[in-house]
């Protein structure tokens, strides 16, 4: 019998970057280390909750009547990644933060331009594609979920700031990221990667 | 025929602190005036599925355990005991109060300056038995101290935490993590 209780484990959240971002430096000046080309953004209070919202259009005909379609059409989806981090790494979660506002160079302090592109025409974890790889672990289940193309969005972060443990609110979103084909071929929906069933794409 | 009478005998207290601390070394608490318990909080999470009917669990999770130990010193040093509070305060004066907040591990190892955690150890020289808490402090009352013309019998209430400084662990999480063992402290 295949079916059983599903226990993902211990979920510890892994970022990858665009290439540009080159070292991580901690408020000391330490360089943080990566595992590759991830790095640990932290553990969750409680379960990291994946939603994906499926996206399709009815297909209306006057012979199925008017209010149920005789097909639908499939226009991709996008996922929102939820979770309340902490354990984390309060240094790469201000690069996580700073690359969702296309690539703030100084968070906070000197904006990307408004209208810029978050992948800027290049592969994801290249030179300059401002999504971020998330990588969510499954040590017990052994089934971890990867989204190349992901950035902080709509109320990206809560902080809560004070004399208990900051548990910060992250709300990511996950798109399949389409860039022109090498040969100038036009952007193809088809064969876009918005969800892995591996740790890492690289 | 291993079943006997249990006794553990004359049960010593023995605390060890962080480096920075009044016992930084293995010190001798006390004797208590009745049995000390030990009492084991251990969490659980059923799994509930609506074939099941919903109230009955299928299976139950394991969400790990803490201890409680609680004991009655009537023959103790007073100034190790003030040394247990002030550490169980997270504080490194006794009477002087810590920063809010301030995390009792500190982020660092058993011993370390910045981890005010107790290494909690009671002794078993007739039941051979002996208890060793790695991390331990005084909590909710944490002290009771009655003072007057008669001894004074103080009410102590100590609790030991899996405490951590990475609870992902390598992906192994709290796997083989040592919550108390049998070798005291030296």
């Amino acid at each position: 019998m295949s079916r059983a209780v599903v226990i993902n484990g211990e979920c510890l959240v892994k970022v990858r970057f665009g290439a540009h971002i080159e070292h991580i430096f901690d408020p000391l000046g330490e360089e943080i280390e990566s595992e590759g080309v991830f790095y640990e953004l932290g553990l969750s209070e409680d379960q990291i909750r994946i939603t994906p919202r499926f996206v399709h259009k009815d297909i209306r005909v006057d012979d199925f009547g008017d209010e149920v379609p005789a097909e639908v059409m499939a226009k991709l989806a996008e996922i929102t990644i939820t979770m309340k981090l902490i354990h984390y790494d309060p240094s790469i979660l201000d690069v996580c933060i700073a690359e969702s506002l296309g690539g703030n160079a100084i968070l906070g302090t000197e904006m990307t331009g408004a209208g810029a592109l978050m992948g800027q025409n290049v592969i994801p974890g290249g030179e300059g594609n401002h999504f971020i790889g998330l990588s969510l672990m499954s040590p017990v289940l052994n089934k971890p979920n990867f989204f190349p193309t992901s950035y902080l969005a709509v109320r990206p972060v809560e902080i809560p700031l004070g004399t208990e443990r900051t548990v910060v609110l992250c709300n990511w979103r996950a798109i399949p990221y389409g860039r022109p084909g090498l040969d100038g071929s036009e952007i193809q929906s088809s064969g876009t990667r918005l969800w892995l069933p591996v740790s890492s794409d690289v | 025929m291993s079943r006997v009478v249990y006794v553990n005998g004359e049960t010593m207290v023995y605390v060890k602190g962080n480096t920075a601390s009044p016992i930084a070394n293995i010190s001798e608490l006390g004797l208590a005036e009745s049995p000390i318990r030990v009492t084991l909080d251990s969490r659980y999470l059923d799994v509930q599925v609506d074939a099941w009917g919903g109230e009955i669990p299928i299976d139950v999770q394991n969400r790990l355990s803490a201890i409680n130990v609680s004991m009655s010193l009537v023959h103790f040093d007073p100034a190790v005991l003030e040394a247990c509070v002030e550490e169980s305060m997270g504080a490194s004066t006794f009477g002087v109060l810590a920063r809010a907040g301030n995390l009792m591990g500190g982020n660092a190892p058993r011993f370390n300056p910045l981890n005010h955690y107790i290494g909690l150890n009671l002794a078993s020289p007739v039941g051979l038995r002996p208890w060793r808490f790695y991390f331990a402090y005084l909590v909710g009352p944490p002290m009771d101290w009655p003072l007057g013309t008669e001894r004074s019998v103080v009410t102590l209430n100590w609790r030991a935490v899996p405490y951590t400084q990475d609870p992902w662990n390598g992906g192994l999480g709290a796997s083989g993590y040592v919550l108390f063992d049998r070798t005291l402290d030296t």
